[in-house]
């Protein structure tokens, strides 16, 4: 079938999106430590269920299509041998309780089974990382990449917030093109296309993504409508700046129809409920064993009750009956596109778009029936070819050769659209010290890049290069702004500046100590070609 | 730094040398001065030469400050200064041209942003003025968390509701905790099921309890399988619940 033939036999596009990235948490100072159980929770919740249930469809010849990020710092977690080695601790510990669950519960039939069910998914759990994946998540999804259903894309390097930084563009190019250079080390190839970090975009952006040869990225729906000049379809075709790279705009329908607090999949009364987790209703001495040093209650993974609704107690979780809810959903969520879409392409002169980006690890950690619902979705998706067609962003810009063109409105996903949640009375005492920084780096490459340093003062700026897009995360700022782990984050700033400060006095002083240096590369061990050159100005 | 179409928010620091300059050059005008940021504005971004300004009067001791600005998708440019009580106007710090977001569909093209001043590194915040939301139509919530929370998610215990108004959140459960001892080389069952012993014969079982009467025999069979000793344990639970308080309490 031709192109243009196969345009018009489907009415629509439907782009899916996913984006996964955890901050960089790694305390190889410590033997344990709390905050890396964000990545393996995610692991366990989130990645090898997307993994399995996307190698599935590809064993089923379903042909369907989804673009997926993951983010820089997320890959060198999951490429990092300690993590590797740490996370099976983990799972070993949830295989002990949850194998002291089985029986505690005997008296109890429905949770005794919901324990035994855990018992089961963190052995195959533990099978399918240890074995199956030899510890190692990244090929797999490389292997995804090469089957063509998958679109393996980028992020920032450390999912730093771009409009709030100083001493542009070194600074975005520093973030950019790092990303760029881990992805393709990775994955083996250079990305097509990025996600902006938190979908912060601010005008300028585009052209040092153009610069690094990547050819779309995202932008938040009023990005698009407010653009100059917003195209014709709005959010349902791509935009094409000035740069020659596409920016597409989130489908608002398609993020409410999940998020909505109200009407959103995930508050169905069938699905796990996330906050009702033994690590919190269950005595203390019992579960000592499987807390973290300072014994402090935290979630541990099991997970009995359901969302229920109403004020009544709790009832049991129930597998079964929330998989048949999470196939309903996709198809409900595939329905309402399917319709947006007819009428649509009633309209349009093109094959209309929409584009539905969504957090990985909604699906599985927070909405723990998410990769059933995916699957499903690409499933049906996949057998309604005639009415809806899934497509790679890639494949979208192929088949629309002619594209409205203009520049995005700055804007981000975060609540009020901009860069309050990043920049608000909890958090915006951290922009003086990075900008500080940026400012202070920026002028160091430009000196050193012109003249060859030592390997030490070589080795000794790269580090500053990492310490600074390590601070730069945008998650430090969020969760300082949400009041939640502030310690951690403020803790993780100051010890990157300071760890930067350092670097930066030993280099101007000309007394560089090899051994802390090393020690810092050992600690912030991410992205080991970084050059520090990448903060220079280009001439 | 821009916030929103209608929040920028500027730091600074004024070093002691240029202070001292300034002071220098009011002369009598010294007397009385105050602390202002005064703001220039590019309405729609053109950079006209007569743009116009505003000040907003500072907090000496301010490092940072919030600045509610007029227009979207316009260009601003601030300094921070002294005037003096006859108005003249000694500026200290100026920042990079910056501009807002638009609200609407515009045309113009962009200029950096940054409030520079003579030195950095600005305290902690201390000022502050609150925040308003610009009107967006695309605004569903940030995290998943912000929305499952506010969704029809409630954590609460077992037997309780959330609190309410004035209401008081309460869970009790229990376990029954069986143990006992044996000889290391026996076999034990408990309810029927195989239970493993500690090397020194001893074993230490817990069940959360349900209501309602509960019977849990206990085998241990020696090791040649000739002797078999049993215990018959039953208990029970029962729960009841009360709320006392106004009528509506806990409802």
């Amino acid at each position: 079938m031709t192109a243009a033939a196969e345009g018009r036999s489907a009415p629509g596009d439907l782009c899916l999106v996913l984006h996964a990235h955890l901050p960089f948490v790694r305390h190889p100072e410590h033997p344990r430590f709390l905050e890396e159980d964000w990545l393996f929770e995610a692991i366990t919740e989130t990645y090898l269920p997307l993994l399995e249930a996307l190698e599935r469809l590809v064993d089923d010849c379903v042909p369907f299509r989804l673009a997926l990020s993951i983010s820089p710092t997320l890959a060198a977690m999951l490429d990092d041998p300690l993590l590797q080695d740490r996370y099976l601790v983990h799972l070993d510990d949830r295989i002990d309780l949850a194998a002291r669950e089985v029986s505690r519960t005997r008296l109890i039939p429905p949770l005794h089974a919901l324990a035994r069910s855990y018992h089961r998914i963190f052995r195959r759990t533990r099978r399918r990382y240890a074995e199956r994946y030899g510890r190692r998540l990244l090929p797999a999804f490389r292997a995804l990449q090469e089957t063509g259903a998958v679109e393996l894309i980028t992020c920032g390097a450390t999912h730093g917030f771009l409009p709030l930084m100083s001493r542009r563009p070194n600074t975005w190019r520093a973030q950019i093109h790092v990303a760029v250079a881990e992805h393709a080390r990775h994955f083996g190839r250079p990305p097509s296309g990025l996600w902006l970090p938190e979908c912060g975009y601010d005008r300028g952006i585009e052209e040092i993504l153009h610069e690094a040869g990547l050819r779309y990225f995202f932008v938040e729906t009023h990005g698009i409508t407010r653009a100059s000049p917003p195209p014709r379809w709005e959010v349902h075709e791509p935009l094409r700046t000035p740069s020659g790279v596409a920016a597409f705009g989130r489908d608002p329908d398609s993020a409410a129809s999940v998020w909505s607090a109200r009407d959103g999949y995930p508050g169905d009364p069938r699905y796990r409920e996330f906050y009702r987790d033994v690590g919190f209703d269950l005595e203390y001495g019992y579960l000592r064993p499987y807390l973290h040093g300072d014994g402090a209650r935290t979630g541990l993974g099991i997970k009995y009750y359901r969302i229920t609704g109403g004020h009544g107690p709790k009832q049991p979780y129930d597998f079964g009956r929330a998989a048949e809810r999470a196939a309903m959903h996709a198809e409900d969520f595939l329905e309402k596109r399917k319709r947006r879409l007819a009428e649509l392409r009633g309209r349009m002169d093109r094959p209309p778009l929409i584009v539905a980006p969504y957090d990985a690890e909604l699906f599985g950690h927070w909405w723990f029936e998410g990769p059933i619902w995916i699957e499903e979705l690409l499933r049906r998706a996949a057998r309604d070819a005639d009415a809806i067609r899934l497509v790679t962003p890639s494949e979208h810009l192929g088949r629309t050769p002619e594209q409205a063109t203009g520049l995005p409105c700055p804007s981000s996903w975060g609540r009020g659209g901009f860069a309050e949640v990043w920049l608000n009375d909890r958090n915006d005492w951290i922009y003086p010290h990075l900008h500080r920084a940026e400012g202070r780096l920026v002028e160091l490459a430009n000196r050193f890049a012109r003249s060859a340093p030592a390997p030490p003062a070589e080795r000794a700026l790269s580090q500053a290069a990492r310490e600074l897009l390590l601070a730069q995360s945008s998650d430090w700022a969020f969760i300082i702004g949400m009041g939640t782990m502030v310690d951690y984050a403020t803790g993780r700033i100051e010890a990157h500046l300071g760890r930067f400060d350092m670097l930066v006095r030993a280099l101007l002083e000309e007394r560089i100590d090899e051994r802390a240096l090393s020690e810092f590369e050992e600690k912030d061990n991410l992205f080991p070609s970084l050059d520090y050159r990448v903060f220079a100005d280009r001439i | 730094m821009v916030r929103d179409p209608y929040w920028l928010h500027a730091y600074w620091e004024v070093t002691p040398r240029s202070l001292r300059r300034a002071r220098e050059s009011l002369g009598e005008g010294w007397d009385g001065h105050r602390w202002i940021l005064r703001v220039h504005v590019y309405p729609g971004g053109e950079p006209r030469a007569s743009a116009d300004h505003f000040d907003v009067a500072l907090n000496p001791d301010a490092r940072n400050w919030y600045l509610r600005v007029p227009h979207p998708s316009s260009a601003y440019e601030g300094s921070i200064g002294l005037l003096a009580r006859d108005g003249t106007y000694y500026p200290l710090a100026r920042s990079e041209r910056v501009r807002t977001p638009g609200t609407e569909v515009e045309e113009t093209a962009d200029l950096h942003w940054d409030l520079h001043a003579e030195t950095e590194v600005a305290a902690p915040a201390t000022d502050r003025i609150g925040r308003e939301l610009p009107s967006s139509e695309s605004v569903l919530g940030f995290g998943a968390s912000e929305t499952l929370q506010s969704g029809e998610a409630p954590s609460s215990g077992d037997v309780t509701r959330p609190p309410g108004e004035g209401d008081v959140r309460f869970t009790a459960e229990a376990e029954l905790i069986l143990y006992g001892s044996t000889e290391p080389d026996a076999r034990l069952t408990i309810q029927g099921k195989p239970v493993a012993l500690r090397r020194d014969g001893t074993f230490t079982v817990r069940f959360q309890l349900p209501d309602g009467l509960q019977r849990i025999p206990c085998s241990a069979t020696s090791a040649d399988g000739r002797v078999r000793r049993t215990i018959d344990l039953v208990v029970e639970r029962r729960t009841d619940f009360r709320t006392e308080g106004p009528e509506d309490a806990g409802r």
